[in-house]
């Protein structure tokens, strides 16, 4: 009963899923269409319930931590996520609110948010730094090349460059970078499709206790 | 004091906080880190769950066959939701199951129609390098061969056999180095993107704090 309740049914609801939203792409049934648009669409509901499983995850997690030197850290990431849950939810629902959430967006979240994405530039900065102080080979410079055309043929500045920079960057990023851009794509790919295959066909159980 | 004025200060102050990483690891930026994780986990499960709201309560009001089609999945995340229990965690296995399934399956569709069917087209599309004339054709074929290269840089199996193996090494082996350089002029140039994006987003940051001080020096003067 415990093998049938853990093992079996859970991997018969995977593979029946699976299978029909996997026939919804390869045939062009109007019926399995529907039924795959309606399974993505249940998936989507209970994607929505594991978002909010992950939620109390986190707050589980920080609210247990006891070490003291990362206790404030936690209780502030505790305060904002419920704070920002509660505003936005308000803001959402209450159209009267909807400024509130709109200054919570606009002056909390843009800002964290945008900062940490400009601060990626200093961390590549200091990685290219180490990578070519601790490696020195041919790969390397392919890689340092390329970045170069790139950075200077997006630069703003054609006539200091001349268009020529402009032509290789262009060059560049439709051949070489393409071609290694593609293979991986590819590769990914193959490799997606070999997971997904192991699921369908019950090889692979990640959903298993 | 306005609304306004308060988000202008708050803004720039968490701005400030982040940057303050280029000093070097400091409680600051750590704090800063944990009120971003915290206020966009929030935010999302707040755009989620009224999502789900919009999307689930009107056919909850519709027909029965609407119904049916939402209690099912209802149920299934409500399920979900014992996993945070260890005790129960086994009720949450069939939504497990459903999410990796149904995840799996539009995974494969994704990669064989979106990906490797349209790329491995785009790798043969003669017609269109002659288009382009004789620099055309050198640049398709070009790519193509970085591409066969390039995947075959991910060739670890060697056969078993010594003469098979030397062979393989000898033509596999060396196509897949190519295949290495081609690869890292792909990651040159994408990290060249990402550097010019993330200088893009910084030097906008940077022009915001700075408009914003001299709003703020404004409202101060009077």
């Amino acid at each position: 009963m415990d093998r049938l309740m853990k093992r079996i049914l859970p991997a018969s609801v995977a593979m029946g899923a699976g299978v029909l939203v996997l026939l919804g792409y390869l045939l062009p049934n109007p019926l399995l269409t529907t039924v795959q648009g309606e399974l993505i669409r249940w998936a989507i509901i209970v994607a929505a319930f594991a978002f909010i499983l992950g939620f109390f995850n986190i707050l589980r997690v920080h609210l247990g931590r006891s070490r003291k030197s990362g206790r404030i850290y936690s209780l502030m990431l505790v305060l904002s996520a419920l704070g920002s849950l509660g505003l936005t939810t308000v803001a959402l629902l209450l159209p009267p609110f909807r400024v509130l959430g709109d200054w919570w967006f606009r002056y909390v979240l843009s800002p964290l948010q945008a900062t940490v994405a400009g601060l990626v530039a200093f961390v590549l900065v200091v990685a290219l730094f180490r990578l070519v102080r601790h490696r020195r080979e041919a790969g390397v410079l392919i890689f340092l090349i390329a970045a170069l055309i790139v950075l200077l043929g997006t630069l703003p500045v054609p006539a200091l460059l001349g268009d020529r920079v402009v032509a290789l960057r262009t060059w560049w990023m439709s051949v070489p970078a393409m071609a290694g851009m593609r293979g991986l794509l590819i590769g990914v790919g193959l490799g997606t499709l070999l997971i997904g295959l192991r699921v369908l066909i019950g090889a692979d159980r990640p959903y298993s206790d | 004091m306005t609304a306004d004025l308060i988000g202008l200060i708050v803004g720039t102050l968490l701005t400030l906080m982040v940057l303050s990483y280029i000093l070097g690891d400091n409680p600051l930026y750590r704090l800063a880190l944990h009120l971003l994780v915290g206020v966009t986990v929030g935010y999302g499960v707040a755009v989620t769950v009224v999502t789900v709201l919009q999307m689930t309560l009107p056919a909850l009001r519709g027909n029965s066959a609407d119904r049916v089609g939402v209690a099912i999945p209802l149920i299934l995340g409500i399920l979900l939701l014992f996993k945070g229990f260890p005790r129960w965690a086994a009720l949450g296995n069939f939504s497990t199951a459903f999410l990796v399934g149904v995840g799996a399956a539009v995974a494969i569709g994704g990669a064989l129609l979106g990906t490797i069917l349209p790329q491995t087209a785009a790798v043969g599309s003669i017609g269109t390098w002659l288009q382009q004339g004789l620099s055309g054709l050198v640049n398709g074929l070009l790519t193509a061969f970085g591409t066969i290269c390039a995947l075959l840089a991910f060739a670890f199996a060697d056969p078993q056999k010594a003469p098979l193996r030397y062979i393989w090494k000898g033509s596999v082996g060396l196509l897949g180095q190519i295949g290495r350089w081609f690869l890292l002029a792909a990651f040159g140039a994408a990290f060249g993107i990402a550097l010019t994006a993330s200088l893009t987003v910084l030097v906008g940051r940077i022009y915001a704090v700075v408009m914003n001080i001299q709003q703020l020096l404004a409202w101060w003067g009077g």
